[in-house]
């Protein structure tokens, strides 16, 4: 270590071997025969396809990443398209249904609500909290009834059609 | 050693750094600088010139699965030094193996030859007597032209493990009337 500079690394610190010395010590080891040209052409082979199956999966992992985003993407464009909000009028019909269950659901309950008009909460089977929703609602006599809800279709809603949807409930149920 | 075919001014990085990239010109120049120096140590290890020869193929071929994996932080001889250590114990592991020897010498550098000329003999003596890693960083140092934190990453020891070593070593041959007149002349 340089005494005037302690903190510098000081090459003088590497010890130097005389030079008679290092030329007898390569003398006792002295280097091997040149590899045969097989053996060299051998390796080389080898390196080159080692070298090239790197090249050729970095390219494959390239290309699979880049297939993978895009069908990721094609993906998320799918469930996107699926789960769009339902068309004006059926939002509309969420909307003036007095029933709380009912506003909020997805165009498909909707479209089940719509084959089976008993359906009154839209959860894609009748029963008899069908009959209790529409019961409550026509109760509350401040909302004016959903016009689907004449399930008899004698042009009122009334008791019966609440009767109607409450004896399609049991029906179902019963498996007849 | 034989010529380069090829002139490439690329120093070690540039040439890890295009073999990263998979450019095989890189490891055509690597081997040809380095082919020779790896079999000579690994002569060192094995003794012999057929299984230097297998493992300098090894080393290659490591070095060129790996291509990828490389990040030069030294001298590629640096680097190289410990994967050709290596590569020379299984070898003699293989050998050793196949002819039921004994294990107990696997990393152990070869003694020089026995039959040094008289002019070396003594020097060949005195090396072969020296501790097994006072004689690895000798010959790292005088054959390989290392110097000691160059020894010290390869064989991942500390710097001041080396010094005392090699110190040591020295020490040896100054003290030993049969050697010291390399020391006396300087």
């Amino acid at each position: 270590m340089n005494p005037d500079r302690p903190q510098q690394p000081d090459h003088h610190d590497e010890p130097q071997l005389p030079p008679e010395l290092v030329r007898d010590l390569r003398a006792l080891y002295p280097y091997p025969a040149t590899p045969p040209a097989e053996v060299e052409q051998a390796v080389r082979t080898e390196a080159r396809e080692q070298i090239g199956n790197l090249r050729r999966h970095r390219r494959w992992g390239f290309w699979s990443s880049i297939a993978a985003c895009v069908g990721f993407v094609f993906i998320m464009q799918q469930v996107m398209r699926t789960s769009t909000l339902p068309e004006i009028d059926d939002r509309e019909r969420l909307v003036q249904s007095p029933a709380p269950e009912v506003a909020g659901r997805g165009i498909a309950a909707m479209k089940i609500a719509e084959i089976n008009p008993a359906d009154i909460d839209g959860n894609g089977r009748v029963d008899i909290l069908d009959a209790y929703v529409m019961a409550r609602s026509m109760a509350n006599e401040s909302t004016s009834p959903n016009p689907a809800w004449d399930i008899n279709a004698d042009g009122t809603i009334d008791q019966r059609d609440i009767d109607a949807v409450a004896q399609s409930a049991v029906r179902l149920k019963g498996g007849a | 050693m034989t010529e380069p075919q090829t002139k490439d001014f690329r120093n070690d990085q540039q040439l890890i750094d295009a073999l990263n990239r998979g450019d095989h010109t890189a490891f055509d120049t690597i081997y040809e600088r380095y082919h020779r120096w790896v079999q000579h140590v690994a002569l060192r290890f094995v003794g012999n010139d057929a299984d230097a020869l297998d493992a300098m193929q090894e080393v290659f071929g490591y070095l060129a699965r790996h291509a990828s994996q490389l990040t030069l932080t030294a001298k590629l001889t640096t680097y190289l030094y410990p994967i050709v250590r290596s590569q020379a114990i299984n070898i003699i592991r293989k050998r050793n193996r196949r002819e039921n020897l004994p294990i107990d010498e696997l990393g152990r550098l070869t003694a020089p030859a026995a039959d040094a000329d008289v002019l070396h003999h003594d020097l060949a003596t005195l090396v072969r007597d020296l501790p097994e890693p006072q004689r690895e960083v000798l010959l790292m140092k005088a054959l390989d032209g290392m110097t000691q934190d160059e020894i010290a990453t390869a064989l991942g020891i500390a710097v001041g493990t080396v010094k005392s070593r090699l110190h040591r070593a020295i020490d040896t041959l100054k003290r030993d009337p049969r050697t010291r007149q390399y020391f006396e002349n300087k």
